[in-house]
């Protein structure tokens, strides 16, 4: 049926009904709240993919520098802690791998981070220096 | 594969539902075309729907079928890209990041117009006043749409969804990283 130029003006401009208009709001606004949010996760996985990069190339004092800015951001996040703990000891400082990989104490890993993970632990108390001595 | 009845994935993703009029409404709107009736959510099938004029212009019908895709589509990855960098790569998200993925997810997945949208893309766009390149351009979308409603039995709308939220992310990470 053909509306007449009021109705179809009426028709076109139907209002949105209060409550879905406050949704739209609450959306808006969660829309903004994501895109504060945003850059922040964003960095932190560029810092982790680099970390990772820097790892499978050695660059160890890189990799602790990456994984540093992973966890400051998400501080309970297992898998960047293990790799940060490991690039602290492969970069030569055992104090704060040890301090770092304490973190992880009674939280679960896959198994080859646990694997890994028990290797590094395994050399550093090899490498302790009062285990070296008694080893003298 | 376990079944959900579809009328409790509507219910768990409602926003999604209700965002999917909304743009339905807004793109009307924009290509000045009555709207008769709105339902923006309700527990049947289907959960929601408007019910417009039939579009003069068939580039308007065109819009207005796959508005909601575009629309859903972008929120739903916006919202949910800072949800998903902690919840899925780090696997230590807080309930905030949890409820962007959960909003950000339930809206992309209802980004596919529905079957009857389809049927009125292809109606307007076989007319024979459809220019033929708008008729080129509708034929794969219906095709998509058409896969994207047989494919939700298999929860490719919850796939898409997924995988919608998780590309801007990837996106920027391979590009900056």
């Amino acid at each position: 049926m053909p509306l007449c130029a009021r109705c179809r003006d009426a028709h076109v401009n139907r209002p949105y009904p209060p409550a879905i208009l406050i949704s739209m709001v609450a959306i808006a606004a969660v829309f903004i709240f994501a895109m504060f949010l945003f850059p922040a996760s964003i960095r932190a996985d560029i810092a982790f993919e680099r970390g990772q990069r820097a790892e499978g190339a050695r660059n160890y004092n890189l990799a602790v520098i990456q994984y540093r800015k992973v966890v400051a951001t998400f501080p309970d996040a297992v898998e960047p802690t293990a790799r940060l703990g490991i690039s602290y000891y492969k970069a030569g400082d055992s104090v704060d791998a040890a301090k770092t990989l304490l973190l992880l104490q009674n939280r679960e890993v896959s198994k080859d981070l646990q694997d890994e993970l028990d290797g590094v632990v395994k050399d550093m108390q090899k490498n302790a220096p009062q285990n070296k001595q008694e080893a003298e | 594969m376990f079944f959900l009845p579809g009328m409790l994935i509507s219910i768990i993703t409602f926003p999604g539902v209700v965002v999917h009029e909304m743009a339905h409404q807004l793109f009307c709107r924009l290509c000045r075309v009555s709207v008769l009736d709105v339902c923006y959510f309700r527990f049947g099938n289907p959960s929601g729907y408007v019910i417009h004029e039939t579009p003069k212009n068939p580039a308007h019908h065109l819009l207005i079928g796959i508005g909601p895709f575009l629309v859903n589509s972008t929120l739903g990855a916006i919202i949910a890209a800072p949800g998903i960098v902690p919840v899925v790569q780090f696997e230590t998200g807080g309930i905030v990041h949890y409820f962007l993925v959960w909003l950000g997810v339930s809206i992309a997945m209802h980004a596919f117009p529905s079957t009857g949208d389809a049927k009125s893309i292809w109606k307007a766009t076989m007319s024979r006043e459809c220019p033929a390149l708008l008729r080129v351009a509708a034929v794969p979308l219906v095709v998509l749409i058409y896969v994207g409603a047989i494919g939700s039995v298999f929860w490719l709308d919850l796939i898409y969804g997924i995988g919608v939220a998780m590309l801007i992310p990837q996106l920027i990470v391979s590009a900056f990283a």
